[in-house]
This record gives structure tokens, sequence and C-alpha cells, in this order.
């Protein structure tokens, strides 16, 4: 949807400031009570969920144009979805969608997105990837004990992070496959940016292009079940995608893939793993992990001014993440203990990296990691688990900026781990 | 814009990263609920941004704000303090006016646990204290406006009723010592903190400035900044080994109910009925909670989205209630609870109520105990249509309150059928007693559409409506004074107090530098 | 005067005037029976600058502080003013003017069901009305919700002239129209956005005189039991105290010393260094049972707190002393039974510091050579628990020249001590009204400073008092 369509929305914001907040009735204490980084760290309201609603409604009604400020405000958001749950908890709001369509505004006009983003998207048109690395090493990662087959139809869409700065976590999902014997293929030099960070600021034409043609190679190789290890890369395929381009490909992430294999006995945890730990929900598998469904129906009014969708609209609240896989799996480890931050589940406190931010506001993204580290340690636990390359990336940033003791592993490792793989 | 000398200024006192003239930005602090009645009002399209700051400054401490005041001062630039912000009285009405954002402000700087007070700073949110109040076996007063609001804001500058109120109170009779700074620039601290640094005092020596501070409804930040306020706190009954737990995902959750709580809903044919058993409930001191809505009301308060509500209005919850009494009885002991439950039940049979808890009408999970005591319910009201506001809000007894909701009945009704507001029969109330029943409050939440400008303007006329109700045959005033003129409409009927208010105002704040969009202007000076 | 209130109802006789006189003789004592004829006398006083200063009790003054301090002040005696307007059990509240006493209240409140929150032991002519206007403590903590109770609404004449009724007295509407739209004159604050009764309260009569107030009151319990508990210890109290408190649990809820239990209650061997004593109540539907909940719990927390509470003291039974605790003193004030003077010295503070104040005051007693069994304490918790006051009063006859020198070096060295290490005046007379405006802030000093200008711009209204000190200089 665009600004414009959003308008009566953003009209109806209250600016009651529960966007910055966990879901009320979860506050637990005082220091783990936000659930938005970009108002923690930068604190005008303009920064909070409702704030960047506020503003897309200024743009929309004429009343201010882009200055360099406004951009700043509007991409120091990681855009997880954070102020979109604690809304919903009482309106029928969606801050983040807004906060999305002036991102697109933004871009359309020409004053977005900022010189970092341009920079590597650039390369992703160049190279089909935002980090800049050489397609032809898009598969450097493979180690010699990996199976491919080619003639799968589950494709393994390692994604770039895993490909090119997080290897650990490719190398684990390929070994824990194949001891599940699950034949999976992978796409290779050709492996294409899934289009995440272009689309999450706000390029959506070129976002949807990179859509299209990722589309169209995995039907091209027949592709029927997309496995990813990645948050992002899961969200793009699972729920971004289907918005614009038809596919009817399944995906899923390896937390859902590993628990079901533990189900049907197709892997074994025999090893222990004695750490103890605590896990972050990624935004991009919890929250933001819920399709978005077309809806076509009518508004009826069933009461004066109460207005009530016929056929019921989806509510879509970030409840039907994925939550539950990730820590069946972990307390299924043996020597394994789990124990929970505060801010868990459809409002688990965004790492910082995501929307952008990374490449942008890395000062942003370090602080944000830093605070989830902190909240990561009042756990007492000595190790953060999470399922997400990228998630993964900002946390060990976090960790050797802190000189934090806390260790970090994707959930594949530890379960590499576990099946003695690692041997 | 400001002056760059002056905007230069103030970006001294606070540091350039917390300071801000983007037009954009500002606009997050014009944009306010409620605005779009009064745009609509002046035949502009109904929209809820008014009037833009011309920047917004983030200080983190006293000194910073004493300076950022009178820096003001020195170049007349009127300001209006805000913490989380909501509705019209948060904002600017000035031209030349910044806003203060208090929200680097956010210390709970101390909790007396003997004693029983909590000192906070601005941005402390009524969540965040309740959090931190457990593990001493206390709570604190929190205002209806929600758990993510400032109780520093409530007891302050705001009203103050809540859903605890039989046993919390009300904000402005909670408060203890304070720490203000007036519009001149100089820091007024209240009562014993002035006098030996403890805050247990709001009071003397002598008379008590509480009196000029903020009065039944708060000067809305009319007359300075408070920077820190000590407020009352309350037992909380649970084991002190309880911890506040929820599991289960949005919306439902569960949530761990304290030993010897129970819910109930306390239904009576009549208003008679009702009033003598709200009267005698809370005398009897039982209740945590005795608070009533509208039947629809009621469908909202205990489901966690807007189909389970309507779906509850249409299984015929509606048919099934008529005036009612939700009540929360908390006890410490065991014996504290036989004894309250055994009289909840013989209050219920003296008045020939029924409990539409107990014969299935509504159904609470025990996350609604949670939001009862969060302060949650309220906002189920906005599940609605996004919006509501409400009219009225006399405070006094029991009595003028149910008074109030019979005869708001027909004038809410009659805009009901023009299609203007939401229809919940003209019953829609908000009631809720304090103090054991020594008084109570009447408001009457209202549903319109923030996006029609038909819909704002015949809740504006219906507004207009139930003040002239309130004026003419003595109903108490209601929450929502915009300004002088809505001081001068009451003006005769009401002892002419806006000609002490106006004086206070000249007095303290001589230049009109507290922004007075919800307050008085002070009394016209002969040039 | 006789122009606006009637020829018998002013004198100039000598007599008359003595009474109260102190340094300074007034020169008139006026009777008003209305608020109008108050309105036109404070509007003359305010042409004529004549100071105003206002009485409603007849008897002693014990704070040493209530007569004139300039030449030429009219009193208003408002005792004749003594009706009780309006008496509204369903609302717990009564409308009373300054001239009801607590003799005269007790009886009629009692005739409806209801009790006022009411001082410890208060002297029999003293008005109920100028008891709330000085935020008297009450004896029963936990229906004390905020520090102004049991005062709720007023009527007030300001300095100016200017009548306002206050809370939602002010309107909109008259009294007449607020009762038949089920008011009763019951929240305090307001009108809208300040709390004039506020203002008024603790002002010592500087701001405005109040022609009546609603006070609250509650319910008169049908069973009511008193229990009695001792230490030599004051601090003893302090757990279950706070616990009492925190839980609201009890009715009546305060500690004397000794001397004092004896002056006011009764003497008997053994009465411990210091007496707690708890009542607690039940009224209404199964008012027993109500009795028995609040009980069994107090006597937990009393187990599980080392304290053991007793029905009686020896031969003096708790139900005797709740007899007591509901009427006001005979027609002799307790205080001057003693030994025929007292002189009153009272301060806020906390429950936990009660205890090391008393001492730092019976140090400088020991200091200046006045006996300390001549000194009693009066403990009493207020806005349920939150701040405490503590009275100190001490006992001695006038004739004793000696001693009278040195009651006033322990009062003036005392306080003075008391106020360095954080006692709060708050309500401060005599001898340490000076050291606590000293002590008071600049921004506060103007901040009462322009509250009186507002109100009282002619400073006609008890000119002297407090830190009003314009006119003496």
């Amino acid at each position: 949807m665009t600004l414009s369509e959003f308008e009566d929305m953003m009209d109806s914001c209250v600016r009651c400031s529960k966007c910055k907040f966990i879901p009320q009735l979860v506050i637990q204490s005082k220091r783990f009570s936000s659930v938005c980084p970009s108002v923690d760290f930068y604190n005008f309201h303009a920064y909070s969920g409702g704030g960047r609603m506020i503003m897309g409604n200024a743009y929309q009604k004429g009343r201010v144009e882009f200055t360099q400020e406004m951009l700043d405000v509007l991409y120091r958001c990681t855009n997880c979805g954070g102020c979109e749950v604690s809304c919903k908890w009482v309106y029928d709001l969606e801050p983040n969608e807004a906060i999305h369509a002036l991102r697109v505004a933004a871009v359309e006009n020409g004053a977005g997105p900022m010189p970092k983003h341009r920079k590597y998207i650039e390369l992703v048109e160049r190279m089909k990837n935002p980090y800049g690395e050489n397609p032809a090493q898009r598969t450097s990662w493979l180690t010699d004990d990996i199976e491919i087959d080619a003639s799968s139809d589950t494709l393994y869409f390692v994604g770039c992070t895993a490909a090119s700065r997080r290897e650990e976590i490719a190398i684990a999902t390929a070994k824990v496959l194949n001891a599940a014997k699950e034949k999976f293929r992978i796409m290779g030099s050709d492996e294409q940016c899934c289009g995440s960070p272009v689309y999450r600021v706000g390029d959506e034409k070129r976002a949807i292009q990179i859509m299209k043609e990722n589309i169209a190679s995995f039907e091209q190789a027949g592709i029927k079940r997309i496995i990813t290890s990645c948050s992002g890369c899961y969200n793009m395929l699972k729920v971004e995608y289907p918005r614009f381009v038809e596919h009817d490909i399944e995906v899923v992430h390896t937390a859902q893939l590993i628990e079901s294999f533990l189900k049907e006995g197709r892997l074994e945890l025999v090893k222990d793993v004695p750490l103890k730990v605590t896990y972050h929900d990624p935004c991009h598998l919890g929250r933001m992990a819920e399709p978005y469904e077309k809806w076509e129906g009518e508004k009826i009014e069933v009461l004066t001014l109460v207005y009530i969708y016929d056929p019921p609209k989806p509510e879509r609240r970030g409840a039907n993440g994925v939550y539950d896989a990730p820590r069946n799996v972990l307390k299924q480890i043996p020597g394994l203990e789990l124990v929970e931050m505060e801010r868990i589940r459809e409002y688990s406190y965004c790492c910082g990296a995501g929307g952008g931010c990374k490449s942008a506001y890395p000062d942003f993204a370090l602080t944000t990691a830093n605070e989830r580290l902190e909240e990561a340690e009042a756990t007492g636990a000595n190790t953060l688990v999470s399922a997400c390359p990228f998630c993964g990336t900002n946390f060990l940033d976090g960790i050797e900026n802190r000189n934090s003791s806390m260790k970090y592993y994707d959930l594949i490792q530890l379960v590499l781990q576990s099946i003695g793989g690692e041997e | 814009m400001l002056e760059k000398n002056v905007y230069e200024s103030f970006k001294k006192i606070v540091g350039d990263q917390f300071i801000s003239q983007d037009p954009a930005v500002m606009d997050t602090y014009a944009f306010q609920w409620c605005n779009e009645i009064e745009s609509a009002q002046r035949g502009e399209e109904p929209q809820r941004f008014g009037v833009r700051p011309l920047a917004v400054l983030l200080p983190a401490s006293l000194e910073e704000v004493q300076a950022i005041v009178r820096l003001c001062n020195e170049h007349d630039v009127t300001f209006k303090a805000h913490t989380t912000g909501m509705g019209p009285w948060a904002g600017v009405s000035n031209l030349r006016s910044i806003q203060i954002d208090l929200r680097r402000m956010n210390r709970i700087l101390e909790i007396d646990e003997k004693n029983m007070y909590a000192v906070i700073e601005p941005y402390v949110t009524n969540a965040e204290l309740q959090s931190e109040l457990f593990r001493y076996g206390l709570m604190h007063h929190a205002q209806g406006a929600g758990p993510q609001t400032s109780p520093l804001a409530s007891h302050t500058s705001f009203v103050g009723p809540g859903f605890t109120s039989p046993y919390t109170g009300f904000s402005g009779r909670n408060v203890l010592g304070v720490e203000w700074v007036l519009p001149s620039g100089d820091i007024l601290r209240l009562g014993s903190y002035d006098y030996n640094g403890k805050w247990f005092s709001g009071d003397g020596p002598g008379f008590s400035l509480r009196g000029i501070m903020r009065g039944w409804l708060g000067a809305y930040g009319g007359l300075g900044v408070f920077t820190k306020a000590a407020i009352r706190l309350f037992s909380w009954p649970a084991p002190k080994d309880w911890k506040w737990k929820t599991g289960g995902t949005i919306p439902n959750y569960d949530w761990e109910v304290p030993p010897y709580w129970q819910l109930y809903v306390l239904n009576f044919e009549e208003w008679e009925e009702y009033q003598s058993a709200m009267y005698e409930l809370n005398d009897r001191e039982v209740c945590m909670v005795a608070t009533t809505s509208a039947p629809e009301g009621l469908a909202a308060l205990f489901t966690n989205t807007k189909t389970e509500a309507i779906e509850a209005i249409f299984a015929g919850l509606l048919a099934r209630t008529r005036n009612y009494i939700v009540v929360l009885v908390a006890a410490h002991t065991r014996r504290e609870f036989e004894f309250r439950a055994k009289l909840v039940k013989l209050i219920l049979e003296k008045y020939g109520g029924n409990d539409l808890i107990e014969e299935g009408v509504i159904t609470p999970k025990p996350m609604h105990y949670g939001e009862t005591v969060r302060n949650m319910l309220g906002a189920h009201a906005f599940r609605f249509s996004n919006c509501f506001q409400s009219t009225h809000g006399g405070m006094d007894t029991i009595s003028m309150a149910v008074r109030l909701a019979q005869l708001n009945q027909p004038v809410k009704q009659k805009y009901i059928e023009k299609g203007v507001i939401g229809d919940d029969r003209g019953l829609g109330v908000w009631i809720t007693s304090y103090e054991s029943g020594h008084m109570a409050h009447m408001e009457v939440p209202t549903v319109y559409d923030p996006t029609s400008v038909k819909s704002c303007l015949g809740y504006a006329e219906y507004q207009d409506e139930c003040n002239k109700m309130d004026l003419d045959q003595a109903l108490g005033m209601p929450f929502f004074i915009v300004g002088d003129e809505v001081h001068e409409f009451y003006a005769e009927r009401t002892m002419h107090y806006p000609d002490w208010l106006r004086k206070i105002k000249a007095s303290f704040d001589p230049k009109g530098l507290s922004d007075p969009s919800h307050y008085v202007k002070g009394v016209k000076k002969d040039k | 005067m006789t122009g606006i209130v009637g020829r018998d109802d002013v004198s100039d006789n000598d007599d008359v005037l003595s009474k109260y006189s102190g340094k300074t003789i007034p020169s008139l004592v006026v009777w008003p029976k209305t608020t109008d004829e108050i309105a036109r006398i404070v509007r003359w006083a305010n042409l004529k600058k004549i100071s105003l200063l206002v009485r409603s009790s007849s008897g002693p003054r014990l704070r040493g502080d209530w007569f004139p301090k300039v030449e030429n002040t009219i009193i208003l005696d408002l005792s004749k003013m003594d009706r009780i307007l309006r008496i509204d059990p369903l609302n717990k509240v009564v409308m009373i003017e300054p001239g009801v006493t607590y003799g005269k209240l007790l009886k009629e409140l009692t005739r409806k069901g209801l009790r006022p929150a009411i001082p410890f032991i208060p002297e029999a002519s003293k008005s109920v009305l100028s008891a709330c206007l000085d935020r008297e403590p009450t004896i029963m903590p936990r229906f004390h919700w905020d520090s102004s109770d049991p005062l709720l609404c007023t009527e007030t004449v300001f300095g100016t002239g200017d009548v306002l009724r206050t809370g939602a007295a002010a309107g909109p509407g008259s009294l007449e129209e607020q009762w038949a739209s089920g008011q009763a004159q019951k929240n305090p604050q307001g009108p809208s956005q300040f709390d004039p009764f506020r203002l008024v309260q603790g002002a010592q009569g500087t701001i405005g005189i109040v022609t009546w107030i609603s006070m609250k009151c509650e319910q008169l319990p049908e069973h009511h039991k008193l229990y009695l508990a001792g230490s030599d210890n004051l601090n003893d109290f302090m757990d279950f105290n706070y616990a009492v408190l925190r839980r609201r649990l009890a009715d009546e809820h305060f500690m004397l010393n000794k001397v004092n239990f004896e002056a006011a209650i009764a003497s008997a061997n053994d009465i411990p260094e210091w007496v707690l004593v708890i009542g607690v109540s039940g009224h209404g539907m199964i008012a027993e049972e109500e009795l028995e909940y609040r009980t069994g719990d107090i006597m937990d927390i009393a187990r599980e707190t080392n304290i053991i509470l007793h029905d009686s003291l020896g031969k003096i039974k708790g139900t005797d002393i709740l007899t007591l605790l509901n009427k006001p003193s005979d027609v002799a004030y307790w205080k001057l039974q003693v030994y025929g003077e007292c002189h009153e010295i009272f301060f806020l503070t906390t429950l936990d510091r009660a205890k090391e104040f008393y001492e730092v005051f019976q140090n400088t007693a020991n200091t200046v050579g006045f006996p300390i069994d001549q000194i009693g304490a009066y403990i009493q918790p207020l806005a349920q628990g939150t701040n405490t006051h503590v009275g100190l009063d001490l006992f001695y006859s006038p004739e004793d020249k000696e001693l009278v020198e040195k009651m006033i070096s322990l009062s003036s060295m005392g306080q003075a001590q008391l106020l360095n290490r954080g006692a709060y005046f708050s309500r401060p007379y005599g001898f340490i009204v000076d050291a606590v405006f000293k002590h008071a802030s600049s921004s506060t000093l103007s901040a009462m400073r322009r509250v009186k200008q507002i109100f009282d711009p002619s400073n006609i209204l008890n000119p002297g008092a407090l830190c009003f000190k314009e006119v003496l200089q």
C-alpha cells in the first residue's frame, strides 16, 4: 500500500506512545520495557513507530519535504515491527507498514535511500550481493565433505551473509541437512541476493525486479521448496515476495526443519553441549514472519462507526511467527540449559542490524546490539543463540565491542555440535 | 523559525544531539489526538496537526531544564513540557514556542518502602514503576490513560482517575514533595523536600503550595515544568515472592493471578440498586477496583480483539447486562479474602443483583486480571474505532455520577441517532469511585471517527451540549477545559474562579511563557 | 462594626479584650454571624488598612501564637456561627460553621450513625473547623488519605473581601442545585486548576476567613475494640506499626509516652515508657466478622513482629479508653490538668525517626534542666503511614517562674535542634516560626508571598504570622 492509501490510518494515530514499549502487559521491569531501539537511542518522538507514521502523514499532506534530518529519522530504524505489535494490541493501525511506505516515497522522490544504501544497491545490481563479493566466490564456503544434489527440487538458499560473512552457518546448515539425509541443491554463483536490503530501504522497484528474477530462476530450476538459514531471506521469500510476485514455492527456515527432523527421528542429538543459553528471536523469523495474506472483501458497519471486515481480515499481529521451533530444538540438546530474556517472541528487541542500519548507521546498530547483549547477560546465560546470520554478525560485533565474555552461536551450529557433526 | 543565535543558545544547553527544528520532527509534536475536533470546529478539514513548535529540546537534568526556561525568559519564547504526550494539552499553542521533551529524565530516584512513597522523574511510565515496586510489595496509583503514560505527569499536572481508585485514590491527592521549575526559571521545591531533602510531605510550612500547583485538574503544562515528584504508594496484595509473569503469545497471554484475587461483574436491573450497591461495597473497603462502563464496554473490557468484543455483543451480552460494577477483590490473606468475598455476595443479594461472570455472560481470563491492575482496560475502548474521547468528568459523589449517567443517556442518544458518534444506546459511561467510596467521577467515553468531518463536528456539538448540561444542571465540571474561553463559559456559575487562576498565572508567569493552551492566559495587563 | 453586625456583637470592653490579648491588645472583638457580614468587614478593613484576626475556639492557647501582632487589630470571633448546616450519612459528610465544637459535632453525628476524624482528645471548646484548617492530626490514619483530610470543601472570604466556595462546592450551580443533582461537596479539589482550600488550610488565618467547611466522616461501627501494647523502646513497635498501616487494618492508631498516657487517660502502676493504642472495628453487614478478620490479621502481624496486644493495661480497659477517644476532653482540658499549663511543640517526620527526635529533645531538656517527666509525647502516623506527627507537650506550672524560663529555653533550643536535624515544622508556631522561614528557600518564600499578594494584597489578615512580616518591619 502507498502512503496515500494509508492516510486515513495515519490520521488515526492516537500518539499514545505504546509503540515505544513492548506490549504493556508483558513488561516485567523498567530496564527491559522498551521495544524500539530507534527511539531508545535517539529519543525524539519522531523516532518511534508512531512518530514516523506522523512524518509520513505530514509528507503525504504536503506539510514537509524530505530534509537530511528527516531522512536520518526515517532510516535510523530497522523496520523491525516491534512498534506494530504493541500498537495492534489496541488499534487497527500498521505503523511499520507506514514506515516502509514512507521509505518507498523517499526513494521515489529521489531523496532516499541513504548514500551507503545506494552503494550497496548498486553492488547488488552488479555483483548480486550487497557486500561486493565476487559472485564466482559465492560457493567458497563449501567444504569437500558436503554433498549437494544438483537435481533436487529443494533449494538451500544460502543468502549473502551466510555465504560471505558467516560461512560457519552455511557450512553447518549443509552438514546438518546431509546428516538428516535431506537432499538439496544450491544456486551456486547464480544465487542472487534475496533483495531484503534493497526492499527494506524503500527501493521497491528494484526489489521487485530482483524478486521477479529470483522467482523466475527458481522456477526454471524446478524448485518446489526453499530452505533458508537466514531470517531476513526467510521473511523476504515467504512474506514479501508473495505481495508482488506470485509463487507457490514452499519456504522453510532451518529452525522449523530441524524441529521436524527431530520429531521424525532423522537427526539425533547425542553430544552434550554444556552451555547456558538465551535465545534471541530474530524479527524476521518472528513477528515479521507472518504472511501478508491478500484480502478482498467489504468493510461493514456493524455498530455506528464500528466496522468489521467481511470476510474477516487476517489479524497480522506477529502471533504466528516462528517462536517455538527454535526453542523446541534447543530444549532437546543435551546438556544445554535455556533461559529466557524478558523481551522475547513477538516482543523481542531487535538486534539493530536490519533495515539498512548496519550500513548507514553502524553506531546505532552497535549500540542496539549492546543493549540486547546486556539483556542477554542479565539472564545469567553465557551464550546467546539466534537463527539469523545478520543478527549474528551484529551480535559478534557487539560482543567484541563490549569485551563481553558472552559466546554467540547460531542455532544450526549448536545442532551440528550436538549431532557430533563437528568431528 | 527561531533566530539563529537563540537556537544556538538552546543547543549549547542540551548538546546538538538533543535539539531539533526539523519540520518533520516538529510535526510529530504538533500532531495530537483530539486536535481534529478543534480544527473541525474552526471550519477546517479535521486533522490532528496543531501548532508546530519551533524547536524540541531533550534536557537531561534539572539544571538543563532551568537553563532552557531562563533562556525562554530572555528571548520571549514560550514552552510546554511534555512526557509521553497523549492529547492536545501536550502540544503548544503559541507560534513562538518550544517543546521540552522530558524523555531523558526517566529515573526512579527512590523507593521508600516503609513510608510508602516513590520519587520519580517525568518519563518513568506507569508500567515501569509498577514493575519495579512489586519486590517491595507495593503499587502506585496509575491513571486511566494507561500504563505507557507518566505518573509524574498525572500526579502533578493532569487529572488522575484510574481503575484502582477505590484503593489508590486520585493522583492529585497522592502527591508529596515536588521539584518544580517555575516559568521564571526559579526552582520551587514543595514541602519537606525544600526543607530537609526528604519527600514525605508536600505541604507547608504554613499553607500548601500544592494549592497553586494543580487543583482538581492540573495546570496541563501551563505553569512551568515538573522535574521530580514523590507519590504515595500502597500495599500490593500478593506474596512478596510472587512475580509478574506472562506466557503465551499476543493477544492471548497467560498471567499468574495472585492468591486471594477474584473478579466479579455485579449486575443490577436499575440504577437505584446499582447506586446502593456501589455505596455499600466501597464504604466497606472490599474493592481494589469498582468500575462501571456500558454493556458494550463490558464486551470490550474482557476480550482481546475488536472481533471478540463484537462477537460478545452480538452473542447476547447486551440483553443480559444493565447497570454493572466490575469489582476486583484483591486480598492479602485468606481471612481478608473470605470476608470480602462473602460480603460481596451478601451485597449482591441485598440489592437483587446477579454476577455476570458466575453466569458465564462474560468470562475474564487470568490476563484480564493483569490488565485490570495494569490500568490497561481504558485502552480497550480504542479497539472499536481507534478513537474515543470523553465528555463530562465531574467528580463528587456516587449519587451525582449516577444522576449524570441517567441525564446524559437521552442526550447521547440524540447524537447516536444523527450517526455522528458510536452507538452504545447512550449508556456508555466510565464511573469509578475513590478512596472507599468517598468520591466518584463520571465521564462518558464516546466513539467518533477522527477522519470524518461530520463525526468530528458531531462529537464537538455533543461535547458542547454536555458542557452546557453540566453548567445548567450543576453536574460538576468536565475534564477537558481548553483554555480561557471554556473557563469563561463556566465562570459565572462557578464563582468566577478563573479570575483567581488568572491572578496566579500572572503572578507566577508574568511574561506568559508557560504555554497556556489548556490553562489560562493570565490577567490582561495595562500597557 | 456595629453597622455591619449590630450593637450586641461588638465589644471594646477591657475584660473582653484581655481574653484575646497577648503582647498587643486588640481594638475590638466582633462576632459576625453570616458570611455576608464577614465579607463586608473584610472589604471595610481593606479600605481602612485595619488588620483582622480570626478566632473560632475559646479556650486555652497552647501554641503561643494566636494573638494580634499589630496595633488596632480587630478580632473576629466566629464562635456564634455555630450551626451544623447539613449531615449527609449516605455520603459520609457534614457541613459545619466555625463555632461548632467537637462535643456538639460528635453528639449530632452519632445520632446519624457517623463519626468524624477526631484529634486526640481535643479541648471541649475547640472549633472543629479550625482544627481542620490547621491540619490538626487525627487518630485514625487509615482514613487519612491526603494530608488535608478530613477537610473537604469550604466557603472562604479572602483578604480581598471576595467570597469563594472551594472544591466541588464552587459549582457550577448553587449549593441547593448541587444537592439536587446528588452532590455533597465531597471533592475538595478545585475548582478546576487550582486548590484554593490548600492555600487557606495551614495559613493561620493569613489568606482567608473560612465560614463553613464540609468534612469527611466515616460510618459509626457497631463493633469496636481497643488494644494496647507497651514497651520501653518506641522502636519496638516500628515493624508492627508499618505492617498494620500498610494493610489499612486498624482504626485508631497512635503512641503515647507514659507522661501523656497518664495525663490524658489514666494513671496506674507499671505504665510502660511507651503505650501503643490500636483500635479495630466492624460496621454494617457482618460487622462482627469484619472485626474478626481485622483483629485476626492484626494479631498475626503482632505475632510476627513480637508485639503482644492486650485489651487492657492493668485496670485500665481498652473500652474505657475508646470512650475517652470519642469525646472531647472534659471541661478542663486534660493538658491543663497536669500542672496547670502546657506548651505544645509539634512537627512532621517519618515514623522511623520519631524516636531519634524524641531523644534529641530529651537531651536538650536535660541540658536546660526541664524535667523529662513533664514532657508528654504523642506519635501519630498520618496519611495512611506516609508521615508522622510528633507532638511534645511541655507541662509546667505558670507560678514556677524558674521552670517557665526553662520551658522557654527548651522550646526555643529544642525546636532549633530538631529543625537542624531535619524535623519538619510544617505547621510552625511560636519560637520556631522565624527559624523555619529562615531555613526555607527563597523560592518558597517568594511563592508564599505571591499567594499572599493575590489573596490578601492589603495584608490585613493576621499580619506578622508565618513569613508575612512586612507590617511588623
